[in-house]
Order: C-alpha cells, then sequence, then structure tokens
C-alpha cells in the first residue's frame, strides 16, 4: 500500500468540502453570473450518485471482462476469442457519447443509457487486460502445472489467474477511470452525476458552474486512479 | 513396468508416433534417443497423459493409463521438462511441495520433505527454501524442477530434455546428479534427449528411434556391438563407435597384474575407463599405462594390445 | 418503427405487417452461404446478405410510406442487431480465411461502395436515416468538414510534439519517467472536464489577446476541444515514439555500431526502419482517439458529428442521433482499417 497515491482521494474529499464555501470566490471570478454557486443538488449529493453509477458498472464490467477473459483463453476457444476481438474492435470504434445518446430513444432519458455505455466500455479494458495476461503465462509454466497432476480448475486458479493478477488490475484500474469520465458524459442523457453541473453550465451559460462541475469530476478521476492504484499489488517477483 | 504396446498419434498431417513398441524394466535409466521429430516426446507424453494416443495403449505395471483421470496419474510421476517451468511465483520451497499439496500432505510433512529433496539435491535448505524461481541460476532451477519431481516419491520419472537449455559444463554436473539419484533412489526413468555423449553418459536403457518407431533398445554396449539398422549404426556416429565401446569398460579388467613398472609409464586412476587409458597412452606416446589404487600403489599395467580386447 | 413523418410518434410494425421475403429472404441466404461457402465466400455472402436486409427495409419502407414524401420507416432494434449481427459475421468470417489487413480494408471499401450504390438507385430512399439525410445534405457536409478539419488540428501538432516528447524520453530515460508520468496523468482526466476546464482560460486569453481572438481562440467554441484533444493523444504518439525508437533489438544495434555506422546512420537505417510499424500503430490509436473525442467537443461549441448527435438528442429524434454516431463509428474503422494496411504493408516491405 503505497500511501502517497491516497493523496488524490484526500484531495478529491477536500474539494468536495470546500466548494460549497466559495460562492463569493466564484462571485468574484465570474462577475457576470447572476448564480454563481451550482446549488440545485449538494456536490456531495452529485459524487455519491457518480460513485453508484461508477460503482454499479465496474461490477458486471469486471466479471464479464474476466469471465470472458477466461473463456477466450481456454483451449479450443479460439471462436470465442475471434468473437471477443471483433467485438471489442468494433467497440473501440464508436465513442461512449454515440453509445449513451443511440440508447437514449431505446432506454428514456436518465441513468440508464449512461449505465449501458459504462458497462459496455468498462469491459473492454477488463477484457484486454484479461486476455493478454493469461496469454502471457509460460507455456512450460502450464505443461509443468499439467505434468504435476493439477486439474485445469486448479491450474486456473493456483496458477494463471495470479500470474495475471496485476494486469488484470491495471485492466480495472483503466477501466474504473474510463467509468468515471463515462458516467460524466451520462449528464447529456440526464444521469444526475458530477457531469450535471457541467451539461448545466454550458446549457445556460454558466461558466462557474462549468467549471465546478469540471474540477470535481477531474478530481474524482484522478482519487479513483489512485486508489485503485493503491490497491495493486506489488509485482509477484522480487527486483 | 513402462510397457508401449503399438502407440499411435497424428498431429493434423504429421504422424509422431506410428505404432511403437517398447518395454521399460522396473528400475531402468532409459532414454529415448532420435533426431527431431522421431516422436520421443510425444511418446514421453503419453505416460502421464499429457498426450493421448490415437491407437494402442501405455501399460504401467500391467494397468492402462488410460483407465486413471489423467490429473490422479500424473500425481504418481515425476515430470521435467527442459524450459523446466517453475511457478514463477511461488517459492522454491512451495515449488517443490506443489504435488505434496496437491495430494493433501500436512504442511509439516511437506516442509521436512522440502529440505530433505534440497539437501539431496545438494543445495542448503536454509539458503535456498524462500528463493524466487528469478533468483535462481539455470542449473539451480533445474535442481529444483528435479526435486518438485521427485517431491511426492514417485516411482517414475519422466524428463523431456531435461538439460537441454543448459551450458554445457553445467548440464554435465546435472547428468553426474541425476546418474547418482538413480543408483541411491533406484526409480525408473524415462529420459528423452537427442544428444548422443548425453544418451551413454546416462542409460542403461538405450531406446534408438526414428519416424515414429522404435529401432532398436538395449544396453549402450548391445547397440554398439550390434546396430540392427543403419540408421542406429549412423545416429551412434560411425566414426565413433569404437572410442565409445571403449569408454564403457573398465581399464582394469583389460589389465594384467603387474609387479615393477618403468616409471616412465603414464599413471590412471585404477577405476578408468578404456578410454581414459588410450587418452593416457596417446598422451604420453607410451604402449602402455599404469593403473594406481586408492592407496597408491600400482594395481595393473594395460596396454595398448589389451584394449583391442573391448 | 414507421411515421407519417419525423415529430409525430412511430407505429409499431411487426415482421407480419410486411411481406415476410425483405427480412427473411437475406437471412436464409447468409444461413445458406456461410454454412456452404468457405472463408472468404461467406464474408461476400454476409456482405450482399447485409446489403439484402438494407434494400428489404428499403422496399417496405417504400411499400409502406406510399406516397407520402414525408413518410419513413425506421429499423427498429431487431434489425438493427441483424445489420450488426451480420458484419460481425462478416469480419469473422475474413479472420477465419486469415485474410490480411488489406484484403479487409478492400472488403470494407466494397461494403460503403454496395451502400453507395443503393442510395444512388434510390432503393433505400424511405428509410428514416436515408430521409433525414437527405434532408440535411449541407449540414452533414459540414459535420464531416468540420470533423475532420478538428481532428487533423488536434492530430498534426500532437504527432509533432508527441514525437518529439517521445524521442526525447528515448534520448534521455532519466527524463522518461517524469514525461511520460504527466503525459499519463493528463489520460486521466475525464475529456468532458478537461474540455470545460479550457473553456474560461482560453476565454481570458481570448479577452486578454484580441489578435487571438480574431484568430479564433475563444472559451467556447473549436479550441477548447481542439486544444483538448491534442494533450490526450501526446500519450499515444510519445509513447509509440519512444517505443519505435528502441525497437531495434539490442544485437542488431550491436552490430550496427561494430561495422562502424555512424549515430546519425544507426538512426536512420536501422532505428526508423525497423522502428516505422510501431510508431504507425501509436498514429492509428492516436487517429481512431481523435476521431471518437472530438464527438464530444460538439458540447463545447465545436463543430462536427457531435452537433447532429446532441441537436437529434435534444428533439428527441433516433434518425439524427444516428446520422451522427454512425458517421463517426464509419470514419474510426475506415481510418483504423487503412493505417493497419499501411502497418502490415511495412512490416512486409
Amino acid at each position: 500500500m503505497r500511501w502517497g497515491a491516497l493523496l488524490p482521494v484526500l484531495l478529491f474529499a477536500a474539494g468536495l468540502l470546500a466548494l460549497p464555501l466559495l460562492g463569493p470566490g466564484f462571485a468574484a471570478l465570474f462577475p457576470d453570473v447572476a448564480e454563481p454557486l451550482y446549488r440545485r443538488e449538494a456536490f456531495g449529493t452529485l459524487a455519491l450518485a457518480h460513485a453508484g453509477l461508477v460503482l454499479a458498472s465496474l461490477l458486471p464490467a469486471a466479471a464479464i471482462g474476466i469471465g470472458l477473459g477466461i473463456a477466450a483463453t481456454r483451449p479450443g476457444a479460439r471462436e470465442v476469442r475471434a468473437v471477443a476481438d471483433a467485438l471489442v474492435g468494433f467497440a473501440q470504434a464508436v465513442p461512449p457519447v454515440a453509445v449513451i445518446t443511440i440508447a437514449v430513444p431505446v432506454l428514456g432519458f436518465g441513468a440508464a443509457p449512461a449505465l449501458l455505455a459504462l458497462v459496455c466500455y468498462a469491459t473492454l479494458p477488463v477484457l484486454r487486460g484479461t486476455t493478454g495476461a493469461l496469454a502471457t503465462v509460460p507455456p512450460e509454466v502450464l505443461d509443468a502445472a499439467r505434468g504435476a497432476g493439477m486439474t485445469p480448475r486448479q491450474i486456473l486458479w493456483q496458477v494463471e489467474l495470479p500470474l495475471a493478477a496485476t494486469p488484470i488490475l491495471v485492466g480495472l484500474r483503466v477501466a474504473a477511470v474510463l467509468a468515471v469520465a463515462t458516467a460524466a458524459v451520462g449528464a447529456v442523457a440526464g444521469a444526475t452525476c458530477l457531469g450535471t453541473p457541467i451539461i448545466a453550465g454550458l446549457v445556460n451559460g454558466n461558466p462557474a458552474w462549468v467549471l465546478q462541475g469540471a474540477l470535481l469530476t477531474g478530481l474524482m478521476a484522478f482519487a479513483v486512479d489512485g486508489l485503485l492504484g493503491a490497491l495493486a499489488p506489488v509485482s509477484a517477483s522480487p527486483p | 513396468m513402462i510397457r508401449f504396446e503399438g502407440v499411435r498419434k497424428t498431429f493434423g498431417a504429421t504422424r509422431a508416433l506410428d505404432g511403437l513398441d517398447l518395454e521399460v524394466p522396473e528400475g531402468a535409466f532409459a532414454v529415448l534417443l532420435g533426431g527431431s521429430g522421431a516422436g520421443k516426446s510425444t511418446a514421453l507424453r503419453t505416460v502421464n497423459r499429457l498426450i493421448d494416443p490415437d491407437a494402442g495403449r501405455v501399460l504401467l505395471r500391467g494397468r492402462d493409463v488410460a483407465q486413471e483421470e489423467a490429473p490422479t496419474l500424473r500425481r504418481r510421476i515425476g515430470y521435467v521438462i527442459q524450459g523446466i517451468g517453475l511457478f514463477p511465483h511461488w517459492t522454491v520451497a512451495r515449488n517443490i511441495g506443489a504435488v505434496p499439496r496437491l495430494l493433501g500432505w500436512e504442511d509439516r510433512r511437506i516442509a521436512a520433505r522440502v529440505d530433505e529433496l534440497l539437501a539431496l539435491l545438494r543445495l542448503d535448505p536454509s539458503a535456498y527454501r524462500d528463493r524466487m524461481p528469478a533468483q535462481l541460476s539455470g542449473g539451480q532451477a533445474q535442481r529444483i524442477g528435479v526435486a518438485r519431481a521427485l517431491a511426492a516419491g514417485p516411482d517414475i520419472l519422466l524428463m523431456d530434455e531435461p538439460f537441454g537449455a543448459l551450458d554445457a559444463i553445467t548440464r554435465q554436473a546435472m547428468q553426474q546428479e541425476m546418474a547418482r539419484l538413480h543408483a541411491a533412489t533406484g526409480k525408473t526413468i524415462l529420459l528423452v534427449t537427442h544428444d548422443v555423449d548425453e544418451a551413454f553418459s546416462l542409460a542403461t536403457q538405450l531406446c534408438v528411434m526414428a519416424e515414429g518407431r522404435l529401432l532398436q533398445a538395449g544396453t549402450p554396449r548391445e547397440l554398439l556391438d550390434a546396430p540392427a539398422d543403419p540408421r542406429v549404426r549412423d545416429l551412434l556416429d560411425g566414426g565413433a563407435i569404437g572410442m565409445r565401446r571403449l569408454a564403457l569398460v573398465s581399464a582394469a579388467d583389460l589389465a594384467a597384474p603387474s609387479a615393477e613398472a618403468p616409471a616412465t609409464l603414464p599413471r590412471i586412476p585404477a577405476g578408468a575407463t578404456g578410454r581414459e587409458a588410450l587418452e593416457a597412452m596417446l598422451a604420453a606416446r607410451t604402449e602402455a599405462a599404469v593403473l594406481v589404487g586408492s592407496d597408491g600403489a600400482d594395481a595393473g599395467l594395460v596396454a595398448l594390445k589389451d584394449l583391442l580386447r573391448a | 418503427m414507421l411515421a407519417p413523418n419525423r415529430i409525430v410518434p412511430p407505429r409499431g410494425i411487426g415482421v407480419g405487417d410486411v411481406p415476410v421475403w425483405t427480412f427473411l429472404a437475406p437471412a436464409a441466404f447468409a444461413a445458406m452461404a456461410a454454412a456452404l461457402l468457405p472463408g472468404r465466400g461467406a464474408a461476400l455472402a454476409y456482405g450482399l446478405a447485409l446489403c439484402g436486409l438494407l434494400g428489404g427495409l428499403g422496399a417496405a419502407a417504400t411499400l409502406l410510406t406510399g406516397v407520402n414524401p414525408a413518410g419513413r420507416l425506421g429499423p427498429a432494434a431487431g434489425s438493427w442487431v441483424a445489420i450488426g449481427a451480420l458484419l460481425l459475421a462478416m469480419r469473422l468470417a475474413m479472420g477465419r480465411a486469415g485474410s490480411g489487413t488489406a484484403a479487409r480494408a478492400i472488403a470494407a471499401l466494397l461494403l460503403v461502395a454496395a451502400l453507395w450504390a443503393m442510395l444512388v438507385l434510390g432503393l433505400i430512399d424511405d428509410l428514416g436515416l436515408v430521409r433525414e439525410a437527405a434532408a440535411r445534405g449541407p449540414e452533414l457536409r459540414a459535420a464531416l468538414s468540420g470533423h475532420l478539419a478538428l481532428v487533423a488540428a488536434a492530430l498534426l501538432p500532437a504527432l509533432a510534439i508527441g514525437a518529439a516528447l517521445g524521442a526525447l524520453s528515448f534520448a534521455a530515460p532519466r527524463a522518461a519517467p517524469m514525461t511520460m508520468g504527466i503525459l499519463a496523468a493528463l489520460q486521466v482526466i475525464p475529456a468532458i472536464a478537461l474540455f470545460a476546464l479550457l473553456i474560461e482560460p482560453l476565454a481570458a486569453l481570448g479577452r486578454a489577446m484580441p489578435l487571438l481572438r480574431e484568430a479564433g481562440l475563444r472559451g467556447i467554441g473549436g479550441a477548447p476541444a481542439v486544444i483538448g484533444v491534442f494533450l490526450y493523444l501526446l500519450l499515444p504518439v510519445a509513447a509509440a515514439t519512444r517505443a519505435a525508437l528502441g525497437s531495434a533489438p539490442a544485437a542488431a544495434v550491436d552490430a550496427a555500431r561494430g561495422l562502424g555506422f555512424a549515430p546519425a546512420q544507426l538512426l536512420l537505417r536501422v532505428r526508423l526502419p525497423l522502428g516505422a510499424p510501431v510508431f504507425l500503430g501509436g498514429l492509428r490509436t492516436a487517429s481512431v482517439q481523435a476521431v471518437g473525442l472530438v464527438t464530444l467537443g460538439a458540447l463545447v461549441g465545436a463543430g462536427g458529428f457531435g452537433v447532429l448527435m446532441f441537436q437529434g438528442l435534444g428533439q428527441f429524434a433516433p434518425d439524427l442521433i444516428l446520422l451522427g454516431a454512425l458517421p463517426v463509428a464509419a470514419l474510426a474503422l475506415v481510418l483504423d482499417a487503412a493505417l493497419r494496411a499501411v502497418e502490415d504493408g511495412l512490416v512486409r516491405a
């Protein structure tokens, strides 16, 4: 656990607490704006909703990504791998905002379109991290494991996943940061989150709100990045 | 002990095993020798069912290996490979204890066994137990590989080109180590190699393979004296057959007792091979060499013409 | 879904309401072809089936809308899933046939050409998407040129500066962690936040220096999007440059030195040729990212296809949303395929 990595978390918390008190500051910075502080929802509420979106998408994304990644690397699953590769290829070409907007006519305004896009895009880095990591387990190690009499399940749990853990966690970290960003974009489809002040500010011509939303969204991304970076274990092999 | 009966295996268009028949007796150090593509590794891997044959069967002590669950079978058979394949995320002790752990041994028994095996492989248990594989040299890593294969006390050891990736000096040391281990434990060992010198220095039973079939099996001496097939003769390297034969006999067996040997003759240890005696004579430009016992006294005289009886 | 025009909520249409052959014929054809034909043939069959499905939808649309010139047929989820599945099947069939990237690029071009031909022949005129596109021809063209201009404006400086940063961190490995660390930290900032954060400083800059304002540097508009995307692209370009310079095997570099290559010759004749595919890989990643990121720029007033998407979102008009989203995806896929083909050409050369 590297405590330095928790600094962004503290910064984010400080931002959440301090921002509501900075009304006069924003008034001085933006003299033309009638309502310099975003007050429609408390920043804490927005942050909680944002974190909720991220968590609600990250768990299924991790399950799907790791599960599909394991399935795609089993012997005799070349088809699964081909399908996964093709899906990832297509998905990466479509920006998340396109998925969110396309989903609105089907799912309606609110959190649902954002959640759909979140799950889709958070799955990709986890899937890529998992297949990549499992593919790099040395073949002689797998041969030795089979020769030692491990069952396929034992090989997966005792050899493959521990060896692949670090890259999978890196994939999860990328997914989480991406999820924070995608959730913010969800505000265009009416999801309540830290992106809401940005969109409200852009729509109402209120640059102060835009700045407040952007600051907190950025800080939250760094906080999530730092948190998961701190949890990632040190590499298994010593220096 | 191990018996191959008409074993066949094809991979796509290549025929790896084309009706292999072979019997390896209990306690033998059997070496499968052949060029690449001869089917040696495939044959080895049918024993612990890493490969299942298309036809024919493999018997261990008269029992078809196909009748047993593959993982259970493999836990009774030691397996050593060229790539070593130590689990990089586990310590040396955990690596060696892998199979005992699968078999559900108690922790204390595993720990004791790990130390015993490290000592057997001449590695200091307190220094090596907690190292990670990345901290080992190639030779040390392969010693751990052998220790891991021996951990659960299997009575068969399968070795697939185990020393192929080691440098020449380490390889020779490991070969001597294996010969010593075989003599000390009496286990049945099946080793695959394409290195003729390695095969001769280790085998009690030499099995020459080509194109997925057995060409000839027997003691090294039998193969040298009566190669059954020109390919066996070619593989054993025609020009060196005489030297190889000399290397298989003890100089003492050819020597005559000698009371007083001239001091000008070269001295060699009493346990030397015929080949070492010849080398000593050629080096000293003499026609005889004197065997010296461990007490320092002359034990016999071997002459150049005696070597012809080898 | 059928609607008399864009505004009125559509009425659902089931398979039973239209001549069944329009849907079943292409599907049956695809299944048959895939079963019978090997590799590339199957891919071709899937492509034809896709065209057939669209043509069938178009014919159904004409049939259903009759003479109403504003009438339109919006394919519902089932049709979209079918279209997606056919595209995926086509891609997989190409993969199974072991087709190279060049063959894939040609296949993509063929598909585009076929769609274009169907458009020209008026076969799919009555689909909502096509109606919408026809009605918004100038806007669509403006979105395309705007999108491409924004991508180029972000990508070209990112290539120059990213390559310089990458080369710097290769030449001075001690500076590398710091440089790369900063670029990686930039990636963590969500795009929407970065664009938004750039608005105010840029607006202030514009107010302070009217000359820059004249040049188009304003708080709202293309500037924050271009600068934001530029910042994101620095990492892939710099990382690829660094990897490309280091991709020559140590033995090859050693041999070249031993043969008496001067440092410049080593760079020009060994490092650059061997590293070119790696660098192109970074360029490809950056280009595809740029196409996607620019879409979000419409939120802060930049142009491009994002404008159509957000307009569609505001009017709750699925056809308009798709008109913005589909070209973005197509653009990204085409760029990806084209640069991949060049990469492969380099590797083989």
